[in-house]
């Protein structure tokens, strides 16, 4: 088993995260999220990402308006709320917290 | 030369090759049974479709009016499967296959000796085959040659694995019985090597004290030994005493052709219990195994348990039929009188001889064979239902 693999409920936990971050920095559209996604770590797939926003969107941390876009049919762009918002605060909050657990569990104290 | 489709995808119509549509239906299909229970199902599946008709486009211009099925594949891989993002659903949905395929046992040719009856029955429990026709052959001694009918009404009536799948069916979800055994032996090297240990230690502290209890034990062996020789010769004596008067008891009492006939006929009748009991018997086991209930009862209970109470329920009947055969059948002197262990084993394998001989001259009648046919439709039917 390789290290990524080993990561890999780690990744999937992380990716709402993500998401969130990179919404929260334009509007985008969902293609849009996968290729900036696909330069990194959290590379996904249409068959996971589409069934994640609509459950953001149920959870009311993201919403979309549909737009015209220059080629193709109108899309939607996604958006977050102020629920949404929040929400990064909160799992960069634990995320931090988790890191710096792992960065200094272990180490003794004297 | 591919039959070409066009598909209407969220409202964008594409030309795709026939084997590629196929691909797509069951790409879309398997996405909506994956989000059966998403309240944004249709909203996800649009979107999704949209992804799907945005990315044909790439593959078409000018000159290029079709998708090929390669890209299709490629556009399918690409999406990447549809995971709902509702835990709960997915867990119920595993639970829910796994209800749907119960194991079921199986013949399985492959590898097998004779039928594959103990084949199955081994792919059943995950155990060696080895183990299965081992304890077969030993049931068989042990029940005096009535064990081969459970054989042969299993090679009748268990269906044959004839696909991958029936074989993976056979053996279901990973059975427990190899883990006990396991766990068993370790148990075992456990406290066997526990004990050497501890002997060993024990035995250097006390090294004059094991002296003395040796020399003891030897005494008390020897002791033993002559008593034994004593016993043993007063036994025959004794044996010779009741030999005679069994003798006597044959010769001074004979009863009348009516008691005869009369045992004679309990006799039949308590082998035809016998025959009634094994059939019933081996129809439970083939419905438990089939259906995981007997006629609607014992449903859940675990294999293995309800192996150990059939069998228990079959010897608590068994025993004192076949006692009471034997006794009447020694009242008609119909029977040799007792037996020894030998002479049961040669009375075994007269016993199968002539089952083997009988279902062999049975199947060559036609209506016999039919018979057998229409019985075990039936019982299938019965099982299936």
């Amino acid at each position: 088993m390789n290290i990524r693999d080993k990561f890999t409920p780690i990744r999937k936990g992380l990716l709402e995260l993500a998401v969130l971050k990179v919404i929260a920095a334009n509007k985008v559209y969902a293609a849009d999220i996968l290729k900036q996604l696909d330069q990194t770590e959290f590379t996904t797939q249409e068959g996971t990402l589409y069934p994640l926003l609509s459950r953001m969107r149920r959870d009311g941390l993201v919403t979309y308006e549909w737009s015209e876009s220059d080629s193709g049919p109108p899309r939607k762009y996604y958006e977050l709320t102020d629920l949404g918002h929040s929400q990064i605060d909160q799992l960069q909050q634990y995320w931090t917290t988790l890191k710096e657990t792992l960065d200094t569990i272990g180490e003794r104290h004297e | 030369m591919n039959k070409v489709i066009t598909v209407n995808l969220n409202n964008n119509a594409y030309q795709v090759e026939e084997p590629g549509y196929e691909a797509l239906q069951k790409y879309l299909d398997n996405a909506k049974k994956s989000l059966a229970d998403n309240p944004d199902k249709d909203e996800i599946i649009a979107d999704l479709e949209q992804a799907i008709a945005d990315k044909c486009a790439t593959y078409l211009h000018t000159n290029k009016t079709v998708i090929t099925v390669a890209e299709v594949d490629a556009i399918l891989k690409s999406m990447g499967p549809v995971e709902s993002d509702e835990e709960e659903s997915t867990e119920a949905k595993t639970e829910e296959s796994k209800a749907d395929t119960p194991k079921r046992l199986f013949k399985i040719r492959d590898g097998a000796i004779i039928e594959g009856v103990c084949n199955g029955i081994a792919a059943y429990f995950d155990v060696d085959p080895t183990m299965v026709r081992a304890l077969f052959i030993i049931l068989t001694v042990i029940s005096a040659g009535t064990w081969i009918v459970v054989y042969i009404l299993l090679a009748l009536f268990l269906p044959e694995a004839m696909t991958r799948e029936d074989v993976a069916r056979a053996q279901g979800q990973p059975y427990n019985a190899q883990t006990i055994i396991a766990n068993a032996q370790k148990r075992y090297e456990y406290w066997k090597k526990f004990g050497q240990e501890q002997s060993e230690k024990w035995a250097g502290d006390h090294t004059e004290e094991i002296q003395r209890a040796t020399d003891l034990h030897t005494e008390h062996i020897k002791n033993k030994i002559n008593r034994k020789l004593t016993l043993k010769h007063e036994l025959r004596q004794q044996k010779i005493a009741r030999k005679m008067a069994a003798y006597d008891y044959k010769y001074d009492y004979k009863p009348g052709n009516f008691s005869r006939g009369l045992a004679g006929f309990i006799a039949g009748m308590s082998i035809l219990f016998t025959c009634i009991l094994g059939l019933a018997w081996v129809v439970a086991l083939i419905q438990f195994f089939g259906t995981g209930s007997i006629s609607g009862y014992f449903t859940g209970t675990p294999t293995m348990i309800m192996i150990l109470l059939l069998i228990c329920v079959f010897y608590v009947i068994y025993l004192p039929l076949q006692a009471l055969t034997g006794s009447a059948m020694r009242f008609a002197k119909a029977a040799p009188v007792g037996g020894s262990f030998w002479g049961k084993i040669v009375s075994a394998i007269i016993w199968i001889a002539a089952l083997i001989g009988v279902f062999s001259i049975a199947s060559q009648v036609p209506q016999v064979r039919d018979g057998w046919w229409q019985l075990r439709n039936d019982i299938h039917h019965h099982i299936d239902r």
